[in-house]
């Protein structure tokens, strides 16, 4: 029954897909608001997804190639498919599914032109893909990534919740339902939040979705500067903060060990990285906006970035260069692990700057021997090198994407940012992709190159290169060949 | 002889020599200028300046035949901090401010070939040959370095590279030292003069054929003329240059085996392969890009000649490639961050290095799959020790990083992207010129001063691969040991 499993589960998220599909048909009667596109959806899903529940098998313990295809096929085939309300609404069929890949990635990178004449229905259930993208990648990264090594993840999650047992479906279950206690409740509070601040409730959901995935879409074609209501910056910044954190800490932390994220030396790094991004990013803007007014934007834009969410208080595409300089550099980062931040993450920096440090005292004296340390835990050899290959895979795929764009019309800032943006899932860029317009613009080619950025970036690259191994491909010879 | 404690000597030897030689210099360029009329205050301010403190120095200090890490470390790094520094004076004599002398000097003595000179008109000749003279030097003590000395302290993985000469290997420092530094001087001179001469066939006049084959030779890129070889409009002299930077980029090593009658062997080295194919891949894309600027037969010449210009890092322009069109310089800002092959005066990263984390990103996507069989990592049949790549990545880590903070720098001091990037980029890589208000036929004098002096310790921290600044900055390296090795 080898290589049924990734169909298996490609079907169980299309017929998710056809539930939400059929809600979402519900929801757009009672706004009266066209329904054909979602209702096609759904109809869509359900033949595919059950067509695939029967040619697949469900499999509690699959191989590490298996539940690494799965996983390809699950964030290509969804977002494919929950693309086609898009298309009804009016886009065309690359951009519908460049949208919904934005979507499902938590990217937040539009092509939409028309935010006037787009229906609202569509506005929530694009805010929604990030919603349930944000969730997902969550648990892929804390409880799968881990368990099959990938990019180096097996260092951070020794102490995800659940039970330290070696199967990987008890723990997936336990770690799904701990990350959305923690993930639907911090939800519930950022809606609360963003109707205090002043928003309406249709608003406020559509961007608690989008907050705490680190998505970054908003209704509002100015993101956040079109409310011009410092209330709901704080608001955001607040849950951005929370959104961009290990949801695994953040789980503990709730059930009775308060000191989790501060003991964790990825989160100090990233909220001390989050301060010096706003110091220097207040002194840039210090002759823009009077002290506060910088110190909100400042804090915002920073946050905004580094967890790779997306939204914008202000144009920053027409910020003094020093201020984009910081900007960019952000870009680079990337949120926490254990969080729906994309990016390359603070805890791979944490490692490989401290390893960078190692070096140097080898230099010095070779003969010392001297083991990597990140907080408590020993970095062992397979995860430095695991972490050294992803990083150069990331800056291969952003320095490729970026000389494509280029290439193919764009000017270098608009390339180069295009190309991390996407890349890294956080979705306005510079120049002719700020926040304030759109990847429209840009030849057809980019966009499909970029739609290919954010799923490869959204999946750690790592993951998408497995395509590219002969043997997965190879159908096997020996039925009880030795697994992974 | 008994060995006396002579701690702390060898750093100050090292020092005195150089500039004993730069003293030397200074007198030949003193009778130089006088010949041709020109000011020689600069000269003799300067050797009367380094005359004396070399005579110090040398007194003081002692050729140890085997100096502790320690002592090697701040003697290289001392010595290309204080000869650019004194080797400075003669430009401020020439008309340049402070920070732009200093700026040139180090951009000589790297290999760099930044230029902050605004004038190229009334710029003396004298000062011209002795700009493309500290190229050349730099160049052969750069070689030397990086061949004799560097792979024994094993810096940024270099104790892997293929990098040794032939012949029975001096345990000693010093000794390798003189061996080594002779062999180069060979090559060089041979190289040099086949090059002046191809220079001099093809129509140029005979004092900047050999400007320029002095800045060839070394990879370097300085050219009395304001526009580069484009000045000239001799295609036969960028051809000449196409050929030699091709050889100044491509492993000593191998360019003494080339010499010594066996240029089979040079064929063995896999860099030299992976070489060539960049230069290859990167013509061909230019070429393509430059086709709505140039008939066929330019474009080729143009892409051949910036390719290599780049990737060699020595920075020489056969046009204005700031204004190509934007695929073409975005390719040509990728070369700049890949360098030239190991063990040349070329700068950058190092194609080596390149390989090495290429193989292990290979390796770590077939260990994704298979998460038991690791596989050492090898090239060219050679095994590469997981040191050897830790430290390869470190080394990358930090380069790419000084580059990010000299870009943001820049930045903030008021230049625009491209040039703050490509400023910052073309010097770490120490290949010369840049894009935008650095481009090849500007110069860096618009930059404000701190701009210019964090380029400055860019080149530097650029050309002593990194690592031996950082550390520096380690309080442990100054703590005093007790024992003395």
């Amino acid at each position: 029954m080898r290589g049924r499993f990734a169909p298996y589960l490609l079907g169980v998220g299309l017929l998710a897909l056809a539930l939400v599909m059929a809600a979402f048909s519900g929801y757009a009667l009672l706004l009266r608001e066209p329904i054909e596109g979602f209702a096609i959806t759904a109809l869509t899903a359900a033949a595919l997804g059950g067509l695939l529940l029967k040619l697949g098998v469900r499999q509690a313990e699959p191989t590490r190639r298996e539940a690494l295809l799965g996983v390809l096929l699950l964030w290509s085939g969804v977002p494919l498919i929950g693309a086609i309300p898009f298309v009804h609404g009016d886009l065309t069929v690359l951009n519908a599914i460049f949208e919904s890949m934005s979507g499902f990635t938590t990217t937040g990178a539009t092509v939409l032109l028309d935010f006037e004449s787009f229906p609202k229905s569509l506005f929530m259930w694009r805010a929604l893909t990030q919603w349930i993208g944000g969730v997902g990648i969550i648990v892929l990264f804390i409880a799968v990534f881990p368990q099959l090594a990938i990019a180096g993840r097996q260092l951070f999650f020794a102490e995800a919740p659940g039970p330290t047992e070696e199967r990987l479906t008890p723990r997936l279950r336990y770690t799904a339902s701990a990350v959305l206690v923690v993930y639907i409740s911090l939800t519930l509070l950022c809606i609360i939040g963003y109707l205090l601040a002043g928003m309406t409730l249709y608003e406020a959901v559509a961007h608690a979705f989008t907050t705490l995935s680190a998505g970054g879409f908003s209704p509002n074609e100015l993101s956040f500067a079109g409310y011009a209501n410092p209330a709901t910056d704080w608001v955001a910044i607040v849950f951005m903060t929370f959104a961009g954190a290990n949801f695994a800490l953040q789980y503990r932390a709730v059930t009775g060990k308060p000191l989790a994220l501060l003991r964790d030396s990825e989160f100090r790094t990233y909220l001390g990285i989050i301060l010096i991004g706003t110091l220097l990013l207040i002194f840039a803007l210090w002759d823009r906006y009077p002290v506060l007014e910088a110190v909100r934007h400042s804090l915002f834009q920073a946050l905004s970035i580094i967890t790779t969410t997306g939204f914008a208080s202000t144009d920053f595409a027409t910020w003094p260069l020093p201020a984009q300089a910081v900007l960019v550099a952000l870009m680079f980062v990337g949120g926490s692990a254990g969080s729906a931040a994309g990016g390359i993450k603070v805890a791979r920096w944490l490692i490989i700057s401290r390893q960078a440090a190692r070096e140097l005292r080898h230099t010095l004296h070779p003969r010392a021997v001297v083991p990597l340390r990140v907080g408590q835990r020993t970095v062992p050899e397979e995860v430095l090198r695991a972490v050294a290959a992803f990083v150069t895979l990331y800056i291969g795929l952003f320095a490729v994407t970026t000389l494509a764009l280029v290439w193919l019309g764009a000017d270098f800032v608009t390339a180069l940012t295009a190309a991390i943006a996407c890349i890294g899932n956080i979705g306005p860029g510079l120049g002719a992709v700020g926040p304030m317009l759109n990847f429209a613009e840009l030849h057809p080619v980019s966009r499909g190159l970029l739609t290919f950025g954010m799923y490869a970036g959204r999946l750690e690259i790592v993951t998408v290169f497995i395509l590219l191994d002969a043997e997965t491909w190879r159908l096997p010879r020996l039925r009880l060949k030795a697994r992974g | 002889m008994a060995r006396r404690n002579r701690r702390g000597r060898f750093a100050p030897y090292v020092i005195g020599a150089g500039l004993a030689g730069l003293t030397l210099l200074m007198a030949v360029f003193g009778l130089y200028a006088a010949w041709l009329r020109e000011p020689l205050t600069g000269f003799w301010v300067t050797g009367l300046l380094t005359g004396p403190l070399a005579a110090l120095l040398l007194w003081y200090g002692h050729s140890q035949a085997e100096p502790t890490r320690r002592e090697t470390f701040i003697g290289v790094m001392l010595l290309w901090l204080i000869i650019p520094l004194f080797g400075a004076i003669p430009f401020a004599y020439g008309g340049m401010t402070p920070v732009s002398a200093v700026f040139e000097s180090m951009s000589g003595y790297t290999a760099t070939g930044a230029t902050a000179l605004r004038d190229f008109e009334s710029f003396p000749r004298s000062l011209f040959l002795y700009r493309a003279i500290t190229q050349w030097f730099g160049g052969i003590g750069i070689i030397v370095l990086f061949v004799a000395v560097f792979p024994q302290l094993a810096i940024a993985g270099r104790q892997m590279f293929f990098a040794e000469l032939p012949g029975p290997t001096e345990e000693r420092l010093t000794p390798r030292l003189r061996h080594t530094a002779g062999a180069v001087l060979r090559v060089y001179l041979v190289f040099t003069i086949a090059a002046t001469v191809a220079y001099a066939l093809v129509g140029m006049p005979l004092f900047d054929a050999l400007a320029h084959a002095l800045t060839t030779v070394s990879a370097a890129g300085f050219s009395p003329h304001g526009l580069s070889l484009q000045g000239y409009m001799l295609p036969a002299a960028e051809w000449v240059a196409i050929f030699f930077m091709t050889l100044a980029g491509v492993g000593f090593l191998l360019n003494y085996q080339l010499l010594t009658g066996n240029p089979r062997a040079m064929w063995h080295s896999p860099e030299l392969r992976v070489y060539l194919l960049i230069i290859l891949v990167a013509s061909a894309l230019l070429f393509l890009a430059l086709q709505e600027l140039y008939s066929p037969g330019e474009a080729l010449r143009h892409s051949l000649f910036q390719a290599i210009s780049i990737l060699t890092t020595t920075g020489y322009s056969s046009a204005d490639f700031a204004a190509w069109p934007i695929p073409a310089k975005a390719v040509l800002v990728m070369l700049m961050f890949i360098g030239g092959s190991d063990g040349s005066a070329a700068g950058g990263i190092k194609i080596i290095r390149w390989m090495i984390i290429g193989s292990n990103t290979v390796r770590e996507l077939r260990c994704a799959l298979h998460p038991r069989a690791i596989a050492p990592l090898r090239i060219g049949g050679r095994l590469i020790p997981e040191e050897a790549l830790k430290a390869v990545a470190a080394f990358i880590t930090l380069y790419v990083g000084l580059v990010a903070l000299l870009a943001m720098i820049l930045a903030w001091f008021g230049a625009d992207f491209v040039t703050a990037f490509s400023a910052a980029a073309a010097t770490v890589g120490n290949v010369g010129p840049g894009l935008g208000l650095v481009g090849p036929v500007a110069h860096y004098s618009d930059l404000h001063s701190i701009s210019l002096v964090a380029l400055t310790f860019g080149m530097y921290a650029g050309r002593l691969e990194i690592i031996p600044i950082f550390v520096l900055l380690d309080p442990r390296f100054w703590r005093l040991p007790r024992r003395s090795r």
